[in-house]
Parts: C-alpha cells; structure tokens; sequence
C-alpha cells in the first residue's frame, strides 16, 4: 500500500517544484532514495518519538496550565475578598490564556473527552450564544456558579476562559474595581465570586488533563504501546500519524478559524470581533502562542529531522517559515498597529500583512505536511484524511 | 441543456462553449472510449476525484474505463443522475459553492450552476423521480441553519425554492419509494466558507434524521440519538427495501468511545444502531464514510476509510456480514448483480462485483432461519473484478446505469 502511496507523491513533485518556485521558496516534495544510514537515522527519531513528544511537550504543558490556572483561582479569590486594582487578575487571566494556547493544539486524548476542550474555552462562537449565557447568569444572580463542582455542569459557554474574558474585560467589568466581599456591592460582588468560580473550575479541567497524561494513564499506555489489542493505536504508523495530524491540523485551525474569518473582502467587511481573546486584546499573542507551541513538538518530536536537507534543506527551511511568521507577528506590535486586530484589518498594509502570515501558516502547513508525510512514510489517504 | 447561469445571476452568463473552453475539458480519453462499443451496454458509474497532478475532475465510467470526464473547479463530493435523462449533477464538498451537470453526450457542454448567496452545499443532492426537481443539501450560514435547495432541472436547473432541514449540518438525502417523502442525514456539524472545513460546533450538535413531505416542506418525522451519542454525526444513508434507511455516523467524541455507526431506520419507530464484531469495531476508527445498497435491497455497504475496509450490512436486521479490505476505500454504488457493489479508493483502485457475505443476505434472523457463526478474521473470498486506475477516487461514487 505504502508504495502506491509514494507514487502519487512523487507524481506531485512538479506540482509543487512549480509552486515552490512561483513563491521563490522550496517546498517541492522532496523524495530522495534514503541510504541505510538515513533509513536507521529514521528509526531512530520515530521508535521514541511518542515518549519524547508526551514526556518533553505535553507533560509540561499541561503542568503549567495546572500551575497558572491554581495561581488565577488563588488571585481571584484574595481579589474577591480584598478589592484593589484589576490589573492584578488580568494578568492571572492572560497568563491562563498563553498557557492554554500553548497546548491546546492537543485536541486528541483527554482533551476531547468530557468536553473539556469547550469547557476550558467555548470558542470559536459565531453568533454569540456564549455571551447571551454569560450575560443571563449575571442577570439571574444563580449563586450555584460560584462553586466550580456546580457551574462543571453547567454549559460549557459559561464556564470556560471566554466567559471569564467577558467578566474582567467585557461591559460591566468596571464595577470589579468596587469589589470589597461586603454584602452592600452585591452586583460588583457576584460577578467577581462568578469569576472565582470559573477559575476553580478551569483549575479543575487543567489538573484532570495533567494527572491524565501521566505515566500509566490510558493515553500513555496507548500511545506507547501499540498493538493488536490496543483500541486506539494498533500500530505505530497510527502514533506518529497522530502527532502529525497535531501539527498540520494545528496550523490550519489557526490559518482557517483564527483568521481566515476575520479578514473580510476588504477594510469595511473585516470582522476583527471573530478573534479568539479579541476582547482581552490578546488575538496575537494567542495565535504566536499557538505557532510556538506546534513548531516546540515539531522540534521535541524531531520532526525536522526526518525531513531531507538536499536539494534543498527543508529543516532550515521550516526554520525560515516560523521565525518569518513571528517577526510578521511581532511586527503588528510596532506603533502603527499597536497589536490590535482591528486597526491592523483596518489599514491597507496591515491586511497585506496580515493576509502574507495566513498564506504562510498554509503554506507551512501543507509543505510541511506533505514532505513529513512522504519522509515518515505515513498513510494520508486522500480519503482516510480528510473525508467527509 | 439550457445556457449557464440562467438563475441568481451567479455564473456571469458564460456561454455553453465558453465555460468548455474555460474548463478545459480534456476529451481525447473520453472519446477513444465512447468508440468502444460494449461501455454502451455496462453498469456505468460516476464519481470525482483528484489525478496525479493534484487536479479535481468527476467521471462517467465503466470497469474498461472513462465514458467521459470533465475538470471541476474543485474538490467534488457525491453526484446524483437524474431519471430519464443522461444527465448527471456532481456537487462541490463542503463548503464549496459549485455544481456541474454532464452527460455520457460530449456535443452538450457541461452546465455550472451555484449555491445562491449565503448558502453553500453539503456536497450531496437527489433528483425527483420524474426528474424534474433537483434536491440539495446546502447550509445557511450566517444563521447557521440546514436548508434544502429546489432547483428544477427543466429550466436549466433554476432555483424555484428551498425549505428548511430542520437541523444543522443536512448532509445525505435520499427520497423514500413514494418520491415524495425526503430522508435527511443532518450531520449536526456547523461549518462556514470563511473557515474552511473547521467545525464550529462541537459541544453543541445535535444530529437527526428527518423526513420532509418534499411537496409542502414540512417536517414529518425527527430522531434525535440519546444525549449521550449527540457527537455521533448522522451523515450518508441509503434506502434499503421496504423503505428501510440505512444510515452511516462519524463519531467525534473521545476516540476510546467507539459507539456503534451504522444504524437503520423504519418510519415510525426509533433508530436502531449496529455493532461490528469486538475485532472489527476499532478498526473503524469511528468514521463511516459513505453507504449503499445492493440492487436487491436487501445488503448494505458501509465503507470506513480511515479502517481501510468496507463492512457489509443485512438490511432487514442491521447484522454485520463480513468486510473486504480495501485501502483508503470510500465510495460504495450498486453494483451490478444481486449483492453487488462498485467500491472505489483514494489509491486509484475500482472494484466491481460481490462480497462473500457470511451468514445469508436476505433472511433475517429467528429460530427457524439461523446465520452461521460470523468470524470477522477471515477475509473473505470475495469475487471482485479490481482494476488500479491513475486517480484517487474520491468520496461518493454512484450507479447511472
């Protein structure tokens, strides 16, 4: 089967010679014959590969979205119960952000059970349900949200990081500034116990997904395992193809949810609202989050690696692509833009720069996919991978 | 045929002969082929898929070959023929906009029709069986509700109306043996141009399986699955005899969940969901990608790519009948004989015949008639004429003739 599916890939190779030179780059399908040495090279890097990936990036990652969501549940409840200035919890909140867009390319495993993917972050939310939710616990002054075992029940609109966005960002989040435990503010006093509520629970999910990825945990076991009596995994072509899909599907969710969506056909029909964490201000911040994150697997999986350096050096190629798509991303932070995604969709030069980045994450995406794909010898069915 | 762009205005009144040219059509194979005489007389088939250099075309064809292709804009899904007419419509995936009619006939140019504003198809659509009407799945998407296209095939498929799927995400469609009466797969999956093929709705879909009176467009019957499988996607079907709906599901919960996928339904009652045997349910990986039924109605194909096999069902029971092994296999049709069925791969092969079922196909279990022990290790001895074609066939094939 592997060798009919080399053979549609090498028939591609004109396809995207040709494309690599329209873009003056070089992410042509790149098949050289490997040599005994490069072949055992491979072996090498995928017969650890998953141990690397879980212990070296996941395990981590999770831990420190355990650790910065307990130091947001400990900074709300003392803001709770002392007042002071909002700027303390905010920065508790965009700390929890990061390291939750520094994992949540993960969506295989424990995070796609119990909902806990939607629950840490209903998002994307076209038409606004989760705030219409949000807005109505606010009206309905429902003590139950205050306690994370009650509002885990709840949905998952309104018990997630985006919810939590709305009450120490979105309207009526001046009133926090009032907070002082006592019974007299009890507006000001809900929302922030509301608050306290969502972080127990986001503090909640993140310990459930840490404890879940350790040794010995199901997913563990599977992914280091695979065999005929593994339901997940039976082989460890299925393993790696796993954290591959990590990484392109990664890629496209940033290019085809957070920001395909908001460009529009021109400056009036941009919708910088469509941004995950717009209303913190952090859209940027997330999706270079997001990019660092997948290219530290791609880096802890070694996956570079296995990509051929000649005739052209693919490795450093990928390089080239992430450290152009951070200083393009950085690049918005200059004066001009200020990093805010409305006034970068506003101005002619930041859409082309915008829109430049979103060719290049696709770009990374597919080149990249595509080269692994036929280094690794994985199975991307033209139907098995992306069906319908 | 008539013009192009007849209706909404949406193909900028390209000529016949124009929108050939524009496509491209590439007729040299098509016409050594249609020379053959004996392609006249076999099962024909169509499907989409994708050649070596990446580019998308739908085809009329046989086992011996190609009776006539044409290039799409782009990824192309399912198709359907309509009745009394040679004529075949092959719709774009989601959340493509595009629909080209063709026929076995290379003097009459292909037609391009469009989604109307604000809507783009499921990838999938069923003719009256008059011919006439054309029915298409389609999405709303800045409401974010399921719509089903009208368009009438007499007027150069025209839009004359649509009515409401009553569910998100409406993705296969078939019309019961009244012709009157349509059976919905919604999927409960929201997607929009803007984000590719991303679903923007995970925590909350809600799969169906509606029927629709075609004539008045309302809602005749709704199931929901339990609360518990609301992630299990309802997304292809097929009508079985005496009006049986075999139904295939893409789970997209937990992996480790691995509920049941193919399901079948009688008007009146609940849905009724499958398992596989313990060894084979896994290697489903949770993902159905396209069913069908035999010529007899009574054998379903439900074939599960990313398992790389196709599983055959006994329709009036729902007990599993064995598989065969096909790598990347999606597109399932009606074969040729009784239990036969075309099967297609995203590897370029094309297999036509039977499946050797295990345990009979056309009695339903009970104490008199008893099925033989199924043992789903053994691959069956199946009698399959299997041809390696240059293309990677893509989802959905169907029977024209």
């Amino acid at each position: 089967m592997f060798a009919l599916f080399s053979c549609f890939f090498s028939r591609y190779l004109p396809l995207f010679a040709g494309l690599a030179l329209a873009l003056g780059m070089g992410f042509g399908i790149l098949v050289a014959s490997p040599s005994a040495q490069a072949a055992s090279e491979t072996e090498e890097i995928l017969s650890h590969l998953a141990e690397r990936v879980i212990t070296g990036h996941i395990q981590p990652r999770y831990k420190d979205l355990q650790q910065k969501s307990s130091e947001l549940a400990l900074g709300m409840a003392q803001f709770c119960e002392t007042g002071g200035s909002l700027h303390a919890p905010r920065q508790l909140f965009t700390k929890t952000v990061l390291a939750f867009a520094a994992i949540d390319h993960i969506q295989f495993g424990p995070a796609s059970e119990e909902y806990r993917l939607e629950r840490f972050a209903y998002w994307p939310d076209r038409k606004g349900r989760g705030l219409r939710a949000v807005r109505r616990v606010l009206k309905s002054g429902d003590k139950t949200v205050w306690k994370a075992a009650a509002l885990s029940q709840k949905s998952v609109a309104v018990q997630g990081l985006t919810a939590l966005e709305f009450l120490l960002y979105g309207k009526g989040s001046e009133t926090l500034a009032t907070v002082d435990g006592s019974e007299a503010n009890a507006a000001a006093n809900f929302r922030c116990r509301y608050g306290l509520g969502i972080a127990q629970n986001l503090q909640a999910i993140a310990t459930e997904l840490s404890d879940e990825w350790q040794a010995g945990a199901p997913i563990v076991t599977a992914l280091l395992a695979p065999g005929a009596g593994n339901k997940l995994y039976r082989t460890r072509k299925e393993v790696i193809l796993e954290f591959y899909k990590v990484v392109t599907a990664g890629l496209s969710r940033i290019h085809d949810l957070k920001m395909s969506p908001l460009i529009g056909r021109d400056a009036a029909h941009a919708k910088p609202r469509r941004a995950a964490f717009w209303r913190s201000g952090m859209a940027l911040d997330v999706i270079r989050q997001n990019l660092t994150a997948i290219e530290d697997l791609i880096t802890v999986g070694r996956f570079r690696e296995l990509l051929p350096k000649k005739p052209i050096d693919l490795p450093a190629y990928v390089d080239k692509l992430f450290q152009y798509q951070y200083r393009a991303i950085d690049g918005f932070k200059g004066d001009k833009h200020r990093g805010d995604i409305a006034l970068i969709l506003q101005d002619e030069n930041g859409r082309a720069a915008f829109q430049q980045l979103m060719n290049k994450i696709n770009h990374t995406a597919v080149g990249f996919g595509r080269n692994l794909a036929v280094a690794a010898d994985l199975p991307m069915g033209f139907n098995a991978s992306d069906g319908d | 045929m008539l013009a192009v762009g007849l209706h909404l205005g949406l193909s900028s009144g390209l000529s016949m002969g124009g929108l050939s040219a524009l496509m491209g059509e590439k007729n040299s194979q098509a016409a050594a082929a249609t020379s053959t005489e004996n392609l006249e007389t076999e099962a024909l088939f169509a499907a989409a898929r994708r050649d070596a250099d990446g580019d998308f075309s739908a085809a009329l064809f046989t086992m011996k070959g190609d009776l006539r292709s044409i290039p799409l804009p782009g990824r192309g899904h399912d198709l359907a023929a309509r009745p009394h007419s040679r004529d075949v419509v092959v719709f774009a995936r989601r959340p493509g906009r595009f629909a080209i009619v063709f026929s076995p006939n290379l003097k009459i140019d292909p037609l391009l029709f469009h989604a109307q504003a604000g809507r783009h198809f499921y990838g999938h659509g069923v003719f009256s069986p008059d011919g006439r009407l054309l029915f298409t799945s389609e999405n709303d998407y800045e409401d974010g509700v399921g719509k089903i296209g009208i368009r009438d095939a007499s007027k150069g498929y025209q839009q004359i109306g649509e009515f409401s799927s009553y569910g998100v995400g409406p993705h296969d469609l078939a019309l019961l043996m009244d012709g009157r009466t349509l059976v919905v797969a919604n999927g409960g999956l929201e997607t929009s141009p803007t984000s590719g093929r991303q679903i923007l709705n995970l925590a909350t879909m809600e799969p169906s399986l509606v029927y629709i009176d075609t004539q008045s467009g309302d809602l005749l019957e709704k199931h929901v699955l339990a609360r518990s499988l609301h992630q299990l996607s309802i997304r292809h079907l097929t009508i079985a005899s005496h009006n049986r709906v075999a139904f295939g599901c893409q789970y997209k919960g937990a992996a480790g969940d691995q509920p049941a996928l193919v399901g079948f339904h009688d008007r009146g009652s609940e849905p009724q969901l499958f398992h596989a045997p313990d060894d084979v349910q896994p290697a489903l990986k949770n993902y159905i990608g396209s069913v069908a039924v035999d010529p007899f109605g009574d054998v379903i194909a439900a074939s599960a790519p990313r398992g790389n096999m196709i599983t055959f069902w006994r329709a009036a029971d729902g007990k599993y009948l064995g598989r065969e092994i096909l790598t990347d296999g999606c597109g399932v049709a009606r074969g040729a004989e009784r239990h036969g069925f075309l099967l297609t791969s995203g590897h370029g092969v094309k297999k036509l015949g039977q499946p050797d079922l295990e345990g009979p196909a056309d009695e339903p279990e009970n104490s008199a008639v008893k099925s033989p022990e199924i043992k789903s290790d053994t691959i069956n001895a199946s009698a399959f004429e299997s041809q390696t074609t240059r293309f990677q066939w893509d989802n959905h094939a169907v029977r024209v003739r």
